[in-house]
């Protein structure tokens, strides 16, 4: 499992109390019950701890496509 | 109105005892801002050991702005040295009123530097409930489940004594049975001191930023910037008996008044600040010469510091010792009356008056007896405290000691030899109808204090000396009075016509047979 996705499961499990079980690639946003600012929070989290802004997070969206999407645009600016 | 805890965050430090520990040793804490550097004014009070992931955990800390986060900080800490447990309590009779005036300008700053820059795609949505004023009141009660009325007051330097005040009357109201109330802000921003720098209303003293701040110092060239919070568990005394809570102190009145006269500028009389005075002496029930101590507002600006004083002495004559706390820990806006009247209440439990910092030079043109250099022991267990704001805003609060042991009289009025004068009694139980100002259609509430200050000691008094009439209460004559509970006995009601009266502040207290040294205590 990549270091970003980590980073998430680390933040969801200590900062906005979700289970460690539920934590995991498959599970989407929706099924951990944040609602939308709680989305925007984690957004920034994200920003503020891998460096991307991942602006269009939706609750459809897994925890591994997140962290996906936060490696290839940390990828893509290393690049450019 | 019972004052049951106290939460502080403060450049002073955080908590009820490390505030009173550094106010003792009247050590200011300005000093360089980083934040500040390249300015005019570059130096600032700010907080130490306030780290906001540690203490409220990295979400909540990043959800809030800094003013947000200290009251909640401060709230807790209020909450717990009350002996509350917010799983145990109504929250539906639980209210948190808070005094804010420099507001969120640290999400401003930020987030407007974002959208002048070209990013609007960065401007966080979080801004607005991060940033409007009520947060800090919504968040304090999001935090402890407080659920009664939440609500923000806003009269500058004065909306934490406007808080309290508030909050008392929620209470008196029959609305709560307790409220978490004082006041937060940090307008420690490069725009904020920048404004007042222009204003010409901050200390420029960049060569001696801890000597910066120095109210009614001859030398005084402006306040210094603060931070902090202050929230005080307001409480009805039958509540906080019922559930074995021991006071700190009690809230027994304010008043508010306003100037009218400039939109920064004081009266230069102190017109709106003595009203305000009188009518929470009126409400509180007491004489002026039954108040021992005001902590003052204190600013250590060449407007402010005059104005105060003639207020004061208006209202008192010669009014009793005063201290400043601003000199330590400068001016913290909107939580600097509650702040402020949290260290009344510690000066009533420890009955000592912490010094004000940086007094070398008094100005003869103020004509108050300021505490400096080392604290001085109190011995009238009443205390005023009083704050101003732009508008002309004036708010002030009686606070009365509630050490059992600070009640120390015995037939101090004339016809009642050998028995103990009401103020001495215990806290009597609810009777009679509610104060006229709730409509007097409420439920019947315990008198305000609980008890009464007492003004002598049962020592026959060696000589006497009754004040002349300029520190007689005639002030109260044309203020409203509350009515009491029948059996509530009024001191100063009592020392009306031949009743014994307190000398204007000289260390003594008369009886029907004179005055003389001692404590009254």
């Amino acid at each position: 499992m990549s270091s970003t996705f980590e980073t998430i499961r680390t933040c969801l499990v200590d900062e906005f109390e979700v289970a460690p079980g539920q934590v995991t690639p498959d599970a989407t946003l929706a099924s951990l019950e944040l609602d939308s600012l709680a989305l925007v929070e984690l957004s920034l989290v994200v920003e503020e701890r891998i460096g991307v802004t991942v602006a269009d997070i939706t609750p459809d969206r897994t925890l591994g496509e997140l962290a996906a999407h936060a490696d290839a645009t940390l990828t893509a600016e290393a690049v450019s | 109105m019972a004052v049951t805890g106290l939460g502080l965050v403060t450049p002073a430090g955080n908590g009820a005892a490390a505030v009173w520990d550094r106010f003792l040793g009247a050590g200011p804490t300005a000093r360089p801002d980083p934040e500040l550097e390249g300015l005019n004014v570059d130096f600032s009070c700010r907080l130490d050991d306030f780290d906001p992931p540690t203490l409220l955990g990295g979400r909540l800390a990043r959800r809030l702005d800094r003013f947000s986060q200290m009251a909640v900080v401060a709230a807790r800490q209020a909450v717990a040295d009350a002996g509350l447990d917010p799983a145990d309590w109504d929250g539906t009779r639980v209210g948190v009123v808070l005094g804010v005036s420099a507001n969120s300008v640290q999400t401003y700053a930020v987030e407007y530097a974002r959208l002048a820059d070209g990013h609007a795609d960065r401007v966080s949505p979080l801004m607005l409930p991060r940033s409007i004023p009520n947060m800090a009141a919504g968040e304090v009660s999001l935090d402890l489940g407080a659920r009664g009325p939440g609500l923000v007051t806003s009269t500058a330097c004065a909306s934490g004594t406007t808080a309290l005040a508030l909050a008392c009357d929620l209470i008196r109201s029959g609305t709560c049975d307790l409220v978490l109330a004082g006041g937060t802000d940090s307008p420690r921003t490069p725009m904020t001191a920048t404004a007042f720098d222009r204003l010409g209303a901050l200390s420029r003293r960049r060569h001696d930023p801890a000597g910066a701040s120095r109210p009614f110092d001859a030398d005084r060239d402006g306040f210094v910037l603060g931070e902090g919070a202050g929230v005080l568990v307001l409480e009805r005394v039958d509540h906080a008996r019922a559930r074995g809570a021991r006071p700190r102190a009690y809230l027994a009145g304010h008043g508010a008044a306003t100037d009218a006269h400039h939109f920064t500028a004081p009266h230069p009389e102190g017109d709106g600040l003595a009203r305000a005075v009188r009518a929470a002496l009126a409400d509180a029930g007491l004489a002026p010469y039954e108040i021992g101590h005001i902590n003052a507002h204190g600013t250590g600006t060449p407007l402010n510091d005059p104005a105060e004083a003639a207020a004061l002495r208006q209202v008192f004559h010669r009014p009793p010792p005063v201290t400043a706390n601003k000199s330590v820990i400068g001016h913290t806006m909107g939580a600097a009356g509650a702040i402020e009247a949290a260290v009344t209440v510690l000066t009533l439990q420890h009955r000592l008056i912490p010094p004000t910092a940086n007094l070398d030079r008094p100005d003869e043109t103020i004509g108050l007896d300021v505490v400096t250099k080392a604290p001085r022991p109190l011995t009238v267990p009443t205390a005023l405290s009083v704050s101003s704001g732009f508008g002309g805003q004036n708010a002030a609060v009686v606070l009365t000691a509630a050490d059992p042991g600070a009640l120390r009289c015995a037939s101090p009025w004339p016809g009642s030899p050998g028995s103990t004068p009401a103020c001495c009694s215990a806290a009597r139980p609810p009777t009679g109808p509610s104060r006229s100002r709730t409509g007097g259609t409420g439920p019947p509430k315990p008198p305000t204090t609980g008890r009464s200050p007492c003004s002598c000691s049962a020592t026959p008094w060696p000589r006497a000396s009754v004040p002349t009439a300029p520190n007689r209460p005639s002030a109260r004559g044309s203020q409203r009075v509350s009515p009491r509970a029948p059996g509530a006995r009024s001191t100063s009601a009592s020392t009306r016509g031949s009743a014994p009266r307190r000398e204007p502040w000289d260390g003594r207290c008369c009886g029907p047979r004179g005055c003389g040294p001692g404590s009254p205590w």
